[in-house]
Parts: C-alpha cells; structure tokens; sequence
C-alpha cells in the first residue's frame, strides 16, 4: 500500500497547483459580499418588521401545536411526542423573543417614542405566549380526554381562527392597509362557549376545566385586539 | 474552573472525545486506508458527532447518509463527464441543501445530515476518479471509520446521563425558587413593581432555552430504555410546572379587585411557601446534600384556600361567569393547586423513600 497520506490527497501541497479553484471561491465569496454591501440599507430598517413576523409565525405554530395535542386522539399514548415538539415550538417563541429584546438594545439612539412601542409589543407577544400556555393547561387539567371529542369541531374552528389572525398579522407587518379581522376568531370561541353550555357541562365530569380554557381564549382574543392596535400605532410611527 | 470542572463538564469530554476519535482515525487512514481520499477519518468525524442521546442509533443514521451520498456522487461521476458540469451541478446541490436547512431552521439534525451528505459529495467530485473499486474501497473506509468512532463513543469518556441531568435540573430548580420567591413578594406587597417577577421570568426562559441547560436528548429515539421513562416524565412534569408559572404571572397582571384578592392572599402567601420548601427539597437532592424532612401536611393549606374561594365566589358554575373576578379567582387558586399537584409528583418521582412514607395518603 502506497504511503501516500491522506493530507496529500485532500489539501495540496502548493495552494497554487489550485489557483483556478482559489479564483473561483473568491469570486463566489466576492457576488455574495456584494449583494450584502448593496442592500445593506434595507437590513436596519426591514429588522424590526422581520422579527415582528418572527415572532408572530413562533406563536402560530405554538398555538398549532397545543391545539393538536387537543385534537389528536393518539396525545395520550404519544405524549413524549408531541411534548418534545412543543417544548420546540416554546424555545422558537422564548428565541424570538429575545432576539426582539436584543434588536430593541441596539436601537437606543431611536426615539424614545417607538422605542417605548416596540418594548409594548413586545409585552404584549408575551401576553399571547402566556395565554397560549394556559390554554394548554387543558391538556393536563382533563382526567377524560374522551370529552374532547365532544366538542373536537369547535376546537379546531378556533384552531383554524387562530392561524387566520395570526397570518392577517403577519401581513400587516407588510403592510399598513392590512385589515385584521377578530370577530372570526370570537365568533369560534363563542360556538365553543354555546357548546359548554349546551353539552359539555351536564355531560362532562369536569366542566370547571373548560369553562376556565374558554375564558382563557377570550383572554387571549381581548390581547390579540390590543396588539392588532398597537402595530396599527406602529405603522403610524413609522416602527415597522 | 478546576480540572475536574472541565471533565465534568459535557462539552469538554465530548470535544476531548471527538478530537481523540478524529486523531485515532487519522493514523489508521494515513496507514490502512483502501481509498486514500480520507473517508477513514471523515466518517469517525460525522459519526463521532451523533446526539448524546442515542450515539448509536445516530451513527449509524450518519453512516447511511454518507453511504448515500457516496453511492450518488460515483453515480455522478459516471455520468457526468467533464469536470465543469461536475462542478456546476456541486454548485446547484450546495444552493439547494443551504436553502432547504436555512427554511427548516433550527432543525439542526436535518443540517447536521445535510452536512453530511453534501461534504461526501464534495470530496468524491473534487478528488476520486469513477470505477467500482473505488467505489468499494471508500465504502471499506466509511466504515471503519464509522467503527473507530462508535467504538471510542462508547469507550472514552462515558455519558453520565444521570449526572448532567441532575445539574441541568438543578439549575431549573433555583429559576423556579426565584420565581416563586417573586410570586410570594407580590402577593404579599401588591402594590410593589413587579420587576422581581420579570427577572425571573427572564431567568427561566433562559435557562430553558439554553441548549446546555435544557436536556432535551433524553427525548432521543433510542435513548436509555432504563432511564427513558423516569426522566421524561420529570421533564415533562418540570415543563407543565414552568408553563403553570407563566400563566400565573400572566393572571396577576390583570386586574383583580383589590378587596377579593387581598382575601385570598395570605392562604395563597402560605401556599407558595409550601412550595418553595418542596422546591428547596428537590434542589437538596440534586445538589447531594442531606435531604431536608418537611414538617407540612401539604394538603391543608390547598382545602383553607378552596374553601375560601368558596366564601367569595358562587358555587355554582351557571353563575360563575357572572363576574370576571371570580373566574379570575377561580383560575389563581386552580393554578396554585396545580402547582402543589406538581411539585408532589416531582418530589415523589425522586427515589428517596423517606419523603414517600411521610406523604400523607389523601396527596
């Protein structure tokens, strides 16, 4: 066996036996610089707006992921499953969060008047986070979980508001005539309260634990109003 | 940091680990390699570099990408004939897999793989020539490379899953003292600003995104069937306790009407004390010292707080949602009874038997 090392074969012994090579990854390296150099404006001025929809898409996928360990009928024996996503789904919203703390560091030369809102906005992501976990509570609160077939559509018609609202956000971080619209998201969560009232809570045995979810959603809906109002002020700022 | 320190600490032994690996690997290829394009010392690379979960299982997921991509890359090669189309199609796989790891960001494994495949395309496409035994020979060399790694996995410097899982959960276990520490300060002074409350919030999200201090591989497919269970039910019980936590801070910065939650207060006060000694109890046991007997029933202070709930609220939940301070109510004292619930189950998921047999039966 030949001793040829391998440290031969894969780097060259003279770097210019390769100059082409060397030429061509300077070049690649070069056309990547170049755009980064040339749009290096937009950065600052698209990041708030960028973390924005960072964080909002974060907390729609939390709240797709809570809603389907309610949904799926397999949560119970798969527990560890769907807890290691949502455990995930939790750190991209915390990661969000705090990259938003950090950008709002580093603009501390910015008015303070914008500054001020995007530290509320800020709060009031984390209002969403909180109450997206306490809707969760369900999951743990319920000793049946047959009951949740019970009311499993209604459910998912607030699952599917949810990812409404969040979307329109999103779009409104693009956009200031984006119009984000709540009803859909009250109007679900009062078919989910009809349906307490009529089924859930003479045939469940443990009403309370809805009843306390429903209020959590209204909670959380009354907290989605006031920061569809507050990136509406952003726009008017100038924020995003 | 002392010595030790470093030699406890995970980072340290697995980058002393895959260094030595790497190095071992190194000297067989200079010596033993049937391809000579230093697939020995790649392959123990990528394999030396599975989860700490489950190192075997990942290995071998490493191995059979790098499999895949050897077998595609000579496909490549044997079609593909002169070097410049090689080089644009290396191009064109290098934009997609970046793209296709940039969407799926933070997934790292699927980078991590992706990494994989793309770098054995890259060394096959720049260096080897196309025939069968070069094909047979570089597959010879990933796996006695992938060998080499798993061997020194196993052999050098031991997982002591047990061990970084107590720290880890130690470090959890003094957020969530702080945490409840803040809760006490605020119920008993409402009036107070409520940045104790924030930091420790902060503190815990932290900690809980912290890759070093979050155990998230003890959720490895193939992990330890011996331990698997038991500690991912305390993760799991440790997670629904930190959510407990947020929601509860969330519920405080709403308004309460003053003269109902300064009814409640001081069961509460006494019941987050509780807690905070149940947590005292678990940072104890993680941090090896002596195990502190508690001399609270841990069942009481829940029923006084119940039925004073009951006093101030209506029992009936048709007229429950009559006000949105007793539903307000009605969730505080759930979320304090959950807390207890939780911290039980913790402390008695603990394997030390002198807690279990003072445990009143009703808990």
């Amino acid at each position: 066996m030949s001793r040829l090392g391998i440290a031969d074969t894969i780097f060259p012994a003279n770097i210019f036996a390769n100059l082409d090579c060397v030429m061509l990854i300077f070049i690649g390296t070069m056309a990547l610089l170049l755009w980064q150099v040339l749009l290096y404006w937009r950065f600052p001025q698209h990041k708030m707006q960028k973390i924005f929809i960072i964080t909002l898409r974060a907390l729609q996928e939390l709240s797709e992921e809570i809603f389907s360990c309610l949904l799926q009928t397999d949560y119970p024996q798969q527990i560890y499953l769907y807890e290691r996503r949502l455990h995930l789904q939790k750190n991209k919203v915390i990661a969000a969060f705090a990259q938003l703390s950090r950008v709002l560091l580093c603009r501390s030369n910015q008015p303070e008047a914008k500054q001020q809102l995007a530290q509320i906005i800020l709060l009031q992501c984390n209002k969403l986070y909180d109450l997206l976990l306490d809707c969760a509570q369900l999951r743990w609160r319920l000793t049946d979980y047959t009951a949740l077939g019970l009311c499993s559509v209604e459910i998912s018609g607030v699952l599917n508001a949810l990812i409404v609202l969040f979307s329109s956000l999103k779009k409104s971080c693009l956009s200031a005539e984006q119009v984000v619209d709540i009803n859909i998201l009250e109007q679900k969560i009062n078919q989910l309260e009809e349906n307490y009232q009529q089924v859930l809570q003479v045939t469940t045995p443990e009403p309370l634990v809805f009843l306390l979810f429903i209020f959590s959603l209204k909670d959380f809906s009354r907290e989605a109003n006031a920061l569809i109002d507050l990136l509406r002020e952003a726009w008017e700022i100038n924020l995003i | 940091m002392g010595n030790q320190s470093y030699l406890k600490s995970f980072a340290w032994r697995d980058a002393i680990k895959i260094g030595l690996t790497v190095l071992i690997a190194f000297i067989v290829d200079d010596y033993f390699s049937f391809s000579k394009n230093g697939f020995i010392t790649l392959a123990a690379f990528f394999v030396s570099q599975a989860s700490r979960g489950a190192p075997l299982r990942q290995g071998l997921i490493s191995l059979l990408m790098m499999l895949m991509a050897l077998c595609f890359s000579f496909l490549l090669l044997k079609f593909i004939s002169p070097q410049f189309v090689l080089n644009a199609a290396l191009a064109i796989i290098f934009i997609l897999i970046v793209m296709y790891v940039f969407t799926k960001r933070p997934t790292l494994k699927i980078g991590r793989l992706c990494l994989i495949f793309f770098s054995v395309l890259f060394v096959v496409l720049m260096h080897a020539k196309f025939s069968w035994v070069a094909l047979q020979n570089s597959i010879i060399d990933m796996i006695i490379g992938s060998v080499i790694a798993l061997l020194c996995r196993q052999v050098l410097f031991t997982d002591h899953s047990i061990d970084d899982f107590q720290d880890n959960m130690l470090l959890v276990s003094k957020a969530f003292i702080a945490y409840s520490n803040a809760f006490i300060d605020y119920f008993s002074h409402p009036e107070m600003n409520t940045t104790a409350l924030i930091l420790a919030r902060k503190q815990l999200q932290i900690i809980w995104q912290a890759p070093n201090h979050y155990p998230e591989w003890i959720y490895e497919v193939g992990f330890n069937p011996g331990l698997r269970a038991g500690l991912r039910f305390f993760l799991v019980t440790i997670e629904q306790l930190a959510e407990v936590f947020f929601s509860l801070d969330y519920l405080i910065s709403q308004p309460i009407e003053a003269e109902l939650l300064s009814s409640l207060a001081q069961p509460i006060i006494f019941s987050l004390q509780q807690d905070r000694e149940l947590i005292q109890m678990m940072i104890a046991f993680f941090s090896h010292q002596a195990w502190q007997q508690t001399t609270a029933d841990l069942v009481t202070d829940i029923a006084e707080l119940e039925n004073k709930l009951q006093l101030i609220v209506p029992a009936s939940l048709e007229l429950l949602d009559v006000s949105v301070d007793y539903l307000r109510l009605t969730l505080l004292v759930r979320h304090i009874k959950d807390l207890r619930q939780l911290l039980l189950k913790l402390i008695l998921a603990l394997p030390v038997t002198e807690f279990k047999a003072s445990v009143p039966s009703g808990v």
